[in-house]
């Protein structure tokens, strides 16, 4: 669909900027019909300023369609989208996967857009003395300021495109990601921060014409903006920090926005106001009456209270309600148990319990009933709360919610992992459940399980509900297969992309190449057949003391043959 | 009547400088209804002079007053200039527009609003120009001879009582010229046209009134034939070159005609205007010429 979508756009593009070729039409007067006008000259009576505006801003809305650079713009923004929304979309189920992430990120995604609308805009606003017509226009009743006015106007085709921009976001999340959880009013925000954004874009571009009528001048601006918006978009770092409100591209903080009170609409208001006050100014370029002097002081009035509201600390009410998620998500969660695996989630975010549900009900049912009775959790629960807003932070005692979740082997975090989970981690963790192995790293050192059967087991169990290609993906290492003489031990794929590449995380144990090796035998085999050996003798297959060549043999298969030594770092497995 | 024949160009004592450079020295000028042609060298001070007409620039001093409304003013240029078609010397066309996009985005710019009525007049003058079959391809695709003409045409928009001209006849071809000749000739009757150019033919085919512009001093101002007469019983025909002749060249039949002081018994020939123009003008543009 995405194909789909980018090639139309460049087909207008190509219809529009390739109509009928450049070599120029032959002369030839035809005869001239010179045909007097009729009476009643009344028919090209004269309209207003305020009527040549909307029509100037038709006409130039149209011409938004054949600029290259809008072209260009709406086009990154689709490549960008597709990039994120389904080349490096998994089959993940994580907090990104919500609704409200995924809007967040829909500013940020016509960013390309509004930067190359600007471009757009400001040559169209430039045309006129680029081409060398501004002597013949200075002749026209049409004030430079209304022709401004047409130019700001074009930006509704602008908002057209940011609009089917907005539906192609809408129906990839729905019909290529797994979304879930509601649609708050915030992320309503988000997405008339988007049109706020191409709008300003589109005013910045007329005002810079205006001022500074140069066609460099654009590109040098979207520079000094990109550095401008980063540096206050930043400020506070990976911690939360309302200043960066005022950046147009404030930074995302590092945890779901369930733990947030975003202020979208204020910033937006905020927003709006910057854009109708660099209106206001490219207008007052050649106009500078008393309306367009009122229009500014409102516009400063409204950007002030504007900033002001949306870098208030968060209400006393909020923070203790946004404490007590953090501290008891219990409270504030629904849950489904099934057979002993009990899901739960925010109740905003509950729909996230089916997809779950979904990926791990043929892993816990590939459990042996005996442990399966012990019972195995997943739960919502929020990893960064030192990243919280202060005044939450005030409220919640870190260590000992760090330490009651440490105190509970059963109990696994949904999105544990942050930004990127993979589902294959809820499943991983799952499958060192079943075998009584550690679901993080104690004391930041992971356990090896080198020669261990029960990490086989843990894997076999993982990878079940999966296609083969699938499962054996989930049991391959990352280095398993390209150069293992320097790498006897390993991690399979999911763990090293849930783990290792999204931040400072240690994975909770590492296997050897061979059992990794010995896990993809298993994989390939039918399920029921080892299902069967493995149920037979469930607490033997899951004691440390038991082999992996032991495993491979029970099942009729060649042994693993010898486990590397142990790493530096590691400790074995108990 | 008496309105038609009311003057709707006043100029008087109009001086405009570039820098040192005098452009439009103390001109005065009462034009009415009709054509009225501008003819000068170059550098004689016809642009500036129509650009001060089509409220491009204003006059260093002197009073400027069109259809009845003062330049000096901002409303009195505005009137005007919802009155006016103006032809610019190097028209600046946006060439990514279409003919038909262009002459309709100009069309707005002179207040014609109404979409529907303004497309109908936007296919009114192509048509008048002969343009109505390229009117959608794009203006880069055009030739000068068609990029000309859509200039014409944007002028004639709304019928406008007063039409500045600058060289609208440039880049067209001969056949071309006549038919404009004819176009202006009608669709231009009942407004006050001010066109300059260096086509004397044109000048003599369409004007009801010359005026000879040179050093930014107007040298002559009356009719054609007038222009013409000045060079009344100085124009002659010989076999040979006659070096006391101010300018002699062969003509296609073989002969030598010749402008200036005629010996006696030369055979006098019927002047045109291009003899009176090159009486007054080009007589001291050869002297300049050879300074």
């Amino acid at each position: 669909m995405m194909i789909l979508v980018i090639g139309a756009v460049f087909g207008l593009a190509y219809a529009f900027t390739h109509r009928g070729s450049d070599r120029p039409t032959t002369d030839s007067w035809q005869p001239v019909k010179v045909t007097t006008r009729p009476d009643g000259a009344a028919d090209v009576k004269l309209g207003t300023n305020t009527a040549a505006a909307l029509q100037l801003a038709r006409i130039e809305g149209r011409q938004l369609l054949r600029s290259e650079a809008f072209i260009v713009g709406i086009s990154m923004s689709v490549a960008i989208l597709v990039i994120f929304g389904v080349i490096w979309a998994s089959d993940s189920i994580g907090s990104e996967n919500s609704w409200r992430a995924w809007l967040a990120l829909l500013p940020a995604f016509s960013l390309p857009f509004a930067g190359l609308a600007l471009v757009a805009v400001n040559l169209a606003a430039l045309r006129a003395r680029r081409d060398g017509a501004e002597e013949l226009f200075s002749t026209l009743p049409v004030a430079e300021a209304t022709r401004a006015v047409g130019h700001l106007g074009a930006m509704w085709m602008a908002f057209v495109v940011q609009a089917l921009f907005v539906a192609v976001t809408v129906v990839e999340a729905v019909f290529v990601r797994r979304q879930f959880g509601t649609i708050d009013a915030a992320s309503v925000g988000d997405v008339a921060v988007s049109f706020v954004l191409v709008a300003c874009a589109c005013a910045l571009g007329v005002a810079l014409a205006r001022w500074l009528p140069h066609p460099l001048v654009a590109l040098a601006a979207l520079v000094v903006l990109g550095i401008g918006a980063s540096a206050i978009g930043a400020i506070g770092g990976k911690h939360w920090s309302l200043t960066r409100q005022l950046s147009i591209w404030p930074r995302y903080p590092d945890h779901d926005w369930i733990f947030a009170v975003r202020p979208t609409w204020w910033h937006a208001l905020y927003l709006l106001a910057l854009g109708v006050g660099v209106a206001v100014a490219a207008v007052a370029r050649t106009r500078r009456d008393r309306p367009v002097a009122m229009i500014a002081a409102v516009v400063v009035v409204v950007a002030v209270v504007a900033a002001v509201a949306q870098t208030r600390p968060m209400t006393e009410r909020d923070a203790q309600r946004i404490a007590s998620m953090v501290a008891d998500p219990e409270l504030h969660s629904d849950c489904r148990i099934n057979d002993g695996l009990t899901l739960c989630a925010y109740r905003d975010y509950a729909d996230i319990i089916d997809l779950w549900s979904e990926e791990l009900t043929a892993p816990f049912a590939a459990v042996a009933p005996q442990r399966r009775a012990s019972g195995f959790t997943v739960l919502w629960r929020e990893p960064s709360l030192d990243r919280l807003d202060p005044a939450v932070r005030r409220r919640i005692d870190i260590a000992a919610i760090a330490a009651s979740r440490e105190a509970d082997p059963d109990t696994w975090n949904g999105v544990e992992i942050e930004g990127t989970e993979w589902s294959p981690v809820n499943r991983l963790a799952l499958g060192l459940w079943s075998v009584g192995l550690p679901l993080t790293a104690a004391a930041d050192a992971p356990c090896y399980v080198g020669g261990q059967a029960r990490g086989v087991v843990a894997l076999w169990v993982a990878a079940q509900g999966q296609s083969v290609k699938a499962a054996e993906r989930l049991v391959t290492g990352s280095w398993s297969g390209v150069d293992n003489s320097d790498n006897p031990y390993d991690l399979p794929v999911s763990w090293i992309d849930g783990y290792v590449w999204t931040g400072d995380r240690t994975p909770p144990a590492l296997w050897a190449a061979t059992d990794l090796a010995a896990a993809r035998t298993l994989v390939g085999l039918e399920p029921a057949a080892v299902q069967d050996v493995l149920w037979a003798d469930w607490p033997r297959w899951t004691d440390p003391a038991t082999t992996t060549d032991e495993l491979m043999t029970a099942l009729g298969q060649t042994a693993a043959g010898p486990v590397a030594g142990m790493p530096d770092g590691a400790r074995q497995c108990q | 009547m008496t309105t038609k024949m009311l003057a709707c160009v006043e100029l008087d004592q109009v001086t405009k400088r570039y820098g040192r450079t005098v452009a439009v020295d103390g001109v005065s000028l009462s034009i009415a209804t009709g054509i009225t042609g501008l003819l000068g060298p170059n550098g004689a001070g016809k642009t500036t002079l129509l650009r001060i007409l089509a409220t491009v620039l204003a006059p260093d001093s002197g009073h400027v007053e069109l259809l009845g409304r003062s330049t000096a003013d901002a409303d009195g240029r505005l009137e005007i200039r919802r009155r006016l078609g103006y032809v610019p010397q190097e028209p600046g066309f946006h060439r990514q527009f279409s003919a038909f996009d262009f002459v309709d985005y100009i069309a707005v710019l002179k207040l014609i609003t109404e979409r529907r009525a303004r497309h109908d007049e936007v296919r009114r003058v192509l048509d008048l120009l002969g343009l109505t079959s390229v009117m959608h391809k794009r203006i880069r695709q055009l030739s000068g001879g068609m990029r000309r003409r859509v200039a014409i045409a944007q002028a004639l928009l709304g019928s406008p009582e007063l039409l500045v001209l600058d060289e609208p006849t440039a880049g067209l071809d001969p056949e071309q010229r006549l038919r404009f000749r004819e176009l202006l000739s009608t669709a231009a009757g009942g407004a006050t046209v001010v066109l300059s150019t260096h086509q004397t033919e044109d000048v003599a085919a369409l004007c009801q009134r010359v005026v000879v512009i040179h050093g930014g001093v107007v040298r002559y101002d009356g009719t054609p034939t007038g222009l013409a007469a000045l060079a009344a019983e100085r124009v002659w025909l010989a076999d040979t070159r006659d070096p006391a002749a101010q300018l002699a060249w062969m003509t296609g039949d073989g002969l030598v005609r010749h402008v200036g002081e005629p010996p006696a018994g030369a055979h006098i020939d019927e002047p045109r205007v291009e003899d009176g123009y090159l009486l007054l003008v080009g007589a001291s543009v050869l002297q300049e010429t050879s300074l």
